[in-house]
């Protein structure tokens, strides 16, 4: 009976504990203050790695690019200005985890190595490279035997010899007819049909310090209400028009 | 071939036996929903996907326990004339090595986050895909519920083990109590983690990982000791029964005997051993020796299939 009434006492206390945490408007915090000396300091110091279209480095102004334009309204909601660098992914992640940047853009992926190494933000967009058909074709299921056009340098021409396509690699996709393989975004700019056929699909992250969880809170929360997956598409498209 | 008869638990203990059965079942059941949610809440935390192994590991006493119960049924045969009790033995040993390793991974785990120094970082979850919550809230509610299944479990379990003499299931209250401690350490890890002291989690885990890794050298010790035929001895306490006096009092000053010893061993929750005997008269000694095998297994419920040798001095070596 005794141990009930304190086992009761416990849960009560634990229960009033995490309300009194949970009501605390500024939880999490940061452990190095990421977020804290951004404002005082008035600026967000973003690491560039050029990666068009995600992240565009101006020599005049604040990055452009997908990312370069999302870390800017971010950093203007926070009431601060960005400090861009443009650099190496190296040097960037290591600047990042030792606390001299505050972000890292440039089209990264759950995929990459680094980025196990940082924190990253939960996936803001997923683009697929997937087989597109021509607005007049029929859709395909299998690229078994068919001829199929890629850009040049995305790393998937093996994957397609493997599904059994001949691959043609270009510069320029916009000169190819039949299939070709390109990213969802850019397939639907070009005019084309995606299929179900898809090659590799990236989860795209920012990359932020490790453990710094205000920081990260806070532009998470930014990120989804930008999350309309149609209008990143469609700044995507905007962006990658040369 | 002579097979040992097997051993029947008398019935008040049959019917705490079929309790602790269905404990063990439930206890199974609340693992695997523990182990659903951890998993649906853990995202990309590494914290969460050691307790998630943790949870994974301490499904091995309950069900090791059961497979001992399941074998420990079958009748002695020709292949196995001394009967299948000791399985309780090798699923208390598996028991144990479970319970140690968990200790050691969570030492492990706690100590490659303070080494390797890297932060854990939450973000939000997405509860049910559009509610944005920060996640260490989510994990304190997930933890929150992997902790009381095994609290109030492990709880129950103990005084059952004491009374049954079941070592597996008092390895396996310990690993509840390991499972709820941990989950404890988590939550407080979390809360560090809101506010800004990244280690908390590994140094609270880190602690409770040195006391389950003692509760696992303990078990694992007794276990191997229960195989090495050690002395019967209480499941909780571990200290020695005493059932050799208790029978030497019980058999001293039946008409015939003039000197008796007794030496037994335990078989998991039967104890069984020898008793020697200097006789006074060796008139009807088969049907004397029976009722002193009777007399005998009336001391303690335990005991089962003892064996009477008549020796001519205790010091002799037959």
């Amino acid at each position: 009976m005794r141990a009930r009434t304190t086992f009761r006492m416990y849960a009560v206390v634990w229960l009033a504990l995490l309300s009194l945490l949970t009501g605390c408007d500024d939880l999490p915090r940061d452990p190095s203050n990421s977020l804290n000396n951004a404002l005082e300091r008035g600026t967000l110091r973003v690491g560039v790695l050029h990666s068009n279209p995600w992240a565009i480095w101006r020599e005049d102004g604040p990055p452009g690019g997908l990312e370069g334009e999302l870390v800017s309204a971010f950093a203007a909601e926070l009431g601060i200005s960005v400090d861009a660098v443009l650099a190496g992914e190296e040097q960037l992640f290591e600047a990042l985890i030792e606390h001299e940047l505050d972000v890292v853009i440039g089209g990264f992926s759950l995929d990459n190595p680094w980025i196990s190494r940082v924190g990253f933000t939960n996936p803001y967009y997923i683009s697929r490279f997937v087989i597109g058909t021509p607005p007049d074709q029929p859709s395909v299921e299998n690229i078994d035997g068919r001829e199929v056009t890629l850009r040049r340098h995305t790393g998937l021409a093996s994957a397609l010899e493997r599904k059994g396509a001949s691959v043609t690699a270009v510069d320029e996709l916009r000169a190819a007819n039949g299939l070709i393989l390109a990213e969802e975004w850019e397939l639907r700019g070009l005019g084309y049909e995606p299929t179900e056929v898809e090659l590799r699909k990236r989860e795209h992250v920012i990359a932020l310090p490790a453990g710094e969880n205000a920081l990260l809170v806070s532009l998470e929360s930014f990120l989804s209400r930008r999350s309309d997956e149609d209008d990143l598409a469609a700044r995507l498209r905007e962006v990658a028009q040369p | 071939m002579k097979l040992r008869p097997n051993y029947v638990l008398p019935p008040d203990q049959q019917a705490r036996l079929r309790k602790v059965i269905v404990l063990e079942w439930v206890t199974i059941g609340f693992l695997l929903s523990i182990i659903a949610v951890m998993y649906l809440s853990m995202g990309t935390s590494q914290a969460m996907k050691a307790a998630l192994i943790e949870d994974c590991i301490s499904l091995i006493p309950p069900v090791v326990f059961l497979a001992a119960i399941h074998f420990r049924k079958r009748e002695p045969n020709r292949d196995y004339p001394y009967g299948y009790n000791r399985s309780t033995l090798l699923a208390f040993l598996s028991a144990a090595v479970a319970i140690l390793i968990l200790g050691l991974f969570i030492l492990y785990e706690a100590a490659h986050t303070l080494l390797s120094q890297h932060p854990p970082t939450l973000g939000h979850f997405y509860l049910f895909g559009q509610w944005e919550v920060w996640s260490g809230w989510v994990m304190i509610a997930a933890l929150t519920y992997s902790m009381i299944p095994p609290l109030v479990l492990g709880r129950m379990k103990l005084p059952l083990a004491t009374a049954l003499h079941e070592s597996t299931l008092y390895a396996d209250a310990a690993m509840n109590r390991a499972d709820w401690l941990t989950a404890a350490a988590a939550i407080c890890g979390v809360i560090g983690i809101a506010l800004g002291y990244w280690w908390a989690d590994a140094v609270a885990a880190g602690i409770i990982g040195l006391d389950v890794v003692r509760d696992g050298i303990g078990n694992t010790r007794r276990a191997m000791a229960d195989l090495m035929d050690h002395r019967p001895a209480a499941v909780s306490t571990d200290e020695p029964l005493d059932i050799e006096t208790d029978i030497c009092k019980a058999l001293r000053g039946h008409p015939g005997i003039r000197d008796l010893a007794v030496r037994l061993r335990e078989e998991g929750h039967a104890i069984s051993g020898e008793i020697f005997i200097v006789f006074d008269t060796y008139e009807d000694l088969p049907r004397r020796i029976e009722t002193i095998i009777d007399r005998a297994l009336e001391v303690d419920w335990r005991l089962h299939d003892l064996v009477v040798m008549p020796v001519s001095s205790l010091d002799a070596s037959p």
